[in-house]
């Protein structure tokens, strides 16, 4: 089905009504509207405007987007339009709520009449319209574009405990995409209002909003409105992907709007299953995620990246929310707050995460090198439990156990930072030479910067940095690194 | 120098020393030979032991002497050679003061020649400098005056070119702002007929509550009844049971044989 | 008798929905009171119209309702009726009594002997009246007629302003 835009329809000299039987908070139930279709809005006497979800055998059930105290008797009429988004250019660097209102009080959103309507709730594009996933998606963090990288067009779910820094790496992602001309649409669903109102402030401060969209439900909105927040933000993204645009999409955090989902369908008298969730839950996920990917030239070229993210107790997240969305996302990246409460960002837990479609779009150097990497860091953690029992280790142990401490520590990356993939691969080709191997651990990670700047700045370092992912393989980017590594003597204190 | 009658005055004492043991062997020799009788004995060795008295007497007599020549040949040597040394000092001497003096002729000569060519050299180019410098100033003047008027010309079109685009320019931005005056002029004119009828509808409100009794707001109620029924508006209502269904019709049965019984 | 029969009994003299739905309440209280009641006491309405019509409705009527089937019989008509589409008119104006009658019988002369009617108010019609049948609403009022003439009006107040100012 193309996701055409709508048209409203005039009103006729007659119209049809209904009148509300019974009023649940935000849900309500009409009698009459003989002819109503699902996704209309319908429009209350005093003004306030309902959202048409259900048709039942004799009532209407009414979703209320407006608040408002809505009376038992009262009359909706008909409004002819169906729930949609106007969307635009004139998006890009501003917060709206999920129907369009923008939030961030710059006024009214200033709309040319090329602007289209497009239907919120949209069914996602069939198979012939996609393509295969063959670009990496860069997030300038080197543990993720190296280990556990993402292709242009690939859904990845984050999930972490509280305070894990998920948050901090969702925002650096977005403000790393400075340079790469995608489209960043951020969507807020039951988060605080002071923390919407951060998130904001903060990318106007780092200068990306200036590609970035804001979608906001915060948890004082009404239900409905937190519940249509990740469809408007998918709307709107696929809006830039017809454009030919690669779209950056966050949806933070789906298992407030699976609880939002609960509320609704609680409140509707629909059976409640697997804790208290409605039967429906994983079709509401998977059809809203279905909307992303890769798509041919003849639909717009493009791609969609989805990146939602969840909130668990780590001590048991095989409830259902997160297995759901980790069987149908490409993946998952799993952050603990141990990890961050160490100073580790990003806290990404490598052996629990995976990305399953990542690695085909990795350039040939990276790959073999991650895939040393993490030959390194499993034998170190196998030889480590080996360690606790003997005091002296061999010195092949000794050397592996070092290396994945010096990898540990490159691994490592400050808050907003940015590491071109090319950088990343010298660098972390730079703790696997060795040179590096017997230099004292200490020293190595006093000089850390060193190295870094040394490899992007130093003349001898410069050359093999901008070539890293130009070489055959990862061994001779390390061997050409061995040649020049001593030139790092006279940098490092 | 010195050393030479030095070494020979070794020689000389080495000399002696041998031939005193050479001496002494040989003596010692001619004893040894002889066969004593045992009753000559006692007095060939006091013959004997005089004669080597007598030999020793002289050897050493002997030593002395040559010992006492070699030193004064030693002596006369070294006064020699010392007498040759000095003499040989003070000519040496001499010849490097000559060498000296002939050496620093010959350099300070050479010198003078030397500053004579370089300062003709120097002057040599100057004036090859001159002459350059010349050449190239003209060179650079002529290559001006071209750049100048190629400057010229092509400022001349650029002008020309901006000045059109920038009146183009101007004249779409008139146009646009032409028409969003226009725009607008229009949503105000829309917006102020609607608070006309607002208005209306207020006023009409206020007025007719006043003005019109109940009997007049009965007569419309009436008519607009009247409408309706002549619309057909007022139909049968939508009925809200569903009609029964038909029954099934039964289902055929085989008809069954009446068993027979034997 | 049937609860048709007993509906039509119930709805003589009562033209509107509200009316008829408070009477059924009046009558189930009446008969509670009747048949269940200790002693018999005096029985209070909330009208004098509605013990009139209480009384108009007949012994053969209060025949019908036992101890048995008094509770079914009641809600059984209270559904009945609930069930009725009444035609909503919306005046801008509260309409009296006697009036309600006085439509109630024309309506009912046209339409049937159990037509309903359910009266609402809302002043911004000025004056006509807006009628929902079927969950259709039409609108037969002045502000309706005002819209729809809206250019005309517009372009007559155009015509004297360009008249006063030459003026």
């Amino acid at each position: 089905m193309d996701n055409k835009p709508t048209t409203s329809k005039p009103l006729s000299s007659s119209q049809e009504v209904g009148f509300v039987l019974s009023v649940r908070d935000f849900l309500v139930y009409s009698d009459g509207l003989p002819s109503i279709k699902i996704n209309e809005i319908v429009v209350s006497e005093t003004g306030a405007r309902g959202w048409v979800n259900g048709l039942l055998e004799d009532r209407v059930q009414i979703l209320m987007i407006d608040e408002n105290n809505v009376q038992p008797g009262e009359m909706f009429k008909r409004s002819g339009k169906s729930l949609d988004l106007s969307v635009g250019q004139h998006l890009i660097g501003r917060a709206i709520n999920p129907i369009g209102v923008p939030l961030d009080g710059k006024g009214p959103l200033k709309k040319i009449k090329a602007d289209e309507l497009f239907e919120i709730d949209q069914e996602a594009s069939g198979i012939d319209k996609r393509q295969f996933i063959t670009d990496q998606f860069i997030t300038g963090l080197g543990v993720i574009d190296t280990l556990i990288p993402l292709g242009l067009g690939q859904r990845e779910l984050v999930l972490g405990d509280i305070r894990s820094g998920k948050g901090r790496f969702l925002l650096d992602v977005v403000i790393n995409q400075k340079q790469t001309g995608t489209v960043c649409v951020y969507c807020l669903i039951g988060k605080a209002t002071t923390e919407v109102r951060a998130i904001m402030d903060e990318l106007t401060a780092s200068g990306a909003l200036s590609y970035t969209v804001i979608v906001a439900a915060s948890a004082n909105d009404m239900a409905p409105l937190n519940y249509l927040a990740p469809h408007s933000a998918m709307t709107i993204a696929q809006y830039f992907q017809k454009l030919g645009k690669n779209v950056l999409v966050i949806l933070d955090d789906l298992g407030i709007h699976a609880k939002v989902h609960r509320e609704i369908s609680l409140l509707s008298d629909k059976s409640p299953g697997r804790e208290s969730y409605p039967g429906d839950i994983f079709y509401q996920h998977s059809h809203l995620l279905e909307r992303a990917g890769r798509f041919t030239a003849e639909f717009g070229g493009g791609s969609i990246t989805v990146l939602p993210a969840i909130e668990i107790n780590l001590n048991d997240f095989t409830t259902l929310i997160p297995t759901n969305i980790m069987s149908m996302t490409d993946g998952h990246l799993l952050f603990k707050s141990a990890l961050f409460s160490q100073g580790i960002y990003p806290s990404v837990d490598i052996d629990l995460s995976v990305s399953r479609v990542g690695r085909q779009t990795q350039n040939r150097v990276q790959n073999s090198l991650s895939s040393k990497i993490r030959n390194i860091l499993s034998q170190a953690k196998s030889l480590e439990t080996l360690s606790s029992f003997s005091s002296e280790l061999p010195e092949e142990t000794q050397i592996i156990l070092k290396q994945k401490n010096i990898l540990e520590e490159f691994l490592k990356q400050d808050f907003r930072t940015y590491l071109p993939l090319s950088l990343q691969t010298a660098f972390l080709g730079l703790a696997l030479t060795n040179y590096l191997k017997f230099k004292p651990l200490d020293v190595i990670i006093r000089n850390k910067m060193v190295f870094l700047k040394g490899l992007f700045e130093a003349r001898e370092f410069a050359q093999i940095t901008a070539n890293a992912l130009k070489f055959k393989s990862d061994d001779e980017l390390i061997a050409k690194l061995e040649t020049v590594a001593s030139k790092f003597d006279s940098l490092i204190k | 120098m010195s050393e030479l009658p030095y070494s020979q005055l070794i020689n000389l004492i080495l000399l002696v020393v041998i031939t005193a043991g050479v001496s002494i062997w040989c003596f010692k020799e001619y004893f040894k030979n002889r066969l004593p009788k045992p009753s000559d004995i006692d007095s060939d060795i006091d013959i004997v032991t005089e004669k080597n008295y007598q030999l020793l007497h002289d050897a050493i007599k002997k030593s002395q002497e040559i010992i006492s020549s070699a030193e004064l040949e030693g002596i006369k040597l070294t006064a020699g050679s010392k007498f040759q040394n000095k003499n040989m000092e003070e000519k040496y001497a001499e010849i490097l003061k000559q060498t000296g003096e002939d050496l620093q002729k010959q350099l300070t000569g050479q010198a003078i020649r030397a500053e004579e060519d370089f300062v003709g050299f120097l002057s040599e180019l100057q004036t090859r400098g001159q002459q350059s410098q010349n050449l190239i100033d003209e060179t650079i003047k002529e290559k001006v005056d071209a750049l100048f008027v190629r400057l010229n010309t092509s400022l001349d079109t650029l002008v020309g070119q901006t000045v059109s685009k920038s009146l183009e320019a101007i004249q779409h931005e008139l146009e646009i702002s032409r028409q969003a005056t226009e725009s607008y002029k229009q949503q105000q004119l829309t917006i102020i007929d609607e608070n006309v009828i607002d208005l209306l509808e207020k006023t009409l409100s206020l007025v007719l509550v006043k003005k019109l009794t109940l009997r007049d707001q009965l007569d419309l109620v009436y008519e607009a009844l009247e409408k309706a029924k002549a619309e057909k508006f007022l139909t049968e209502p939508a009925t809200t049971t569903l009609k029964t269904p038909a029954p099934l019709p039964p289902l055929p049965t085989v008809a069954q044989q009446p068993t027979k019984v034997n | 008798m049937t609860n048709a029969e007993l509906i039509d009994k119930l709805l003589i003299g009562t033209y509107t929905k509200t009316d008829a739905i408070r009477r059924i309440r009046s009558l189930h209280q009446f008969l509670e009171n009747q048949l269940f009641a200790s002693r018999i006491s005096e029985f209070t309405a909330s009208s004098s119209a509605d013990v009139a019509w209480l009384s108009g409705l007949g012994a053969d009527f209060m025949k019908e309702f036992t101890t048995e089937n008094m509770y079914l019989k009641v809600e059984d008509l209270d559904t009945q009726i609930k069930k009725i589409q009444a035609l909503i008119i919306y005046l801008p104006f509260e309409v009296p009594q006697g009036e309600v009658v006085r439509l109630g019988l024309r309506m009912r002369k046209d339409f049937g002997a159990n037509f309903l009617l359910e009266f609402r108010f809302d002043p911004t019609l000025i004056a006509g009246c807006a009628l929902v049948w079927n969950n259709i609403y039409k609108d037969y009022s002045v502000k309706k007629k005002i819209n729809l003439n809206k250019e005309i009006i517009l372009t007559s107040i155009r015509e004297y302003l360009a008249e006063q100012n030459r003026v």
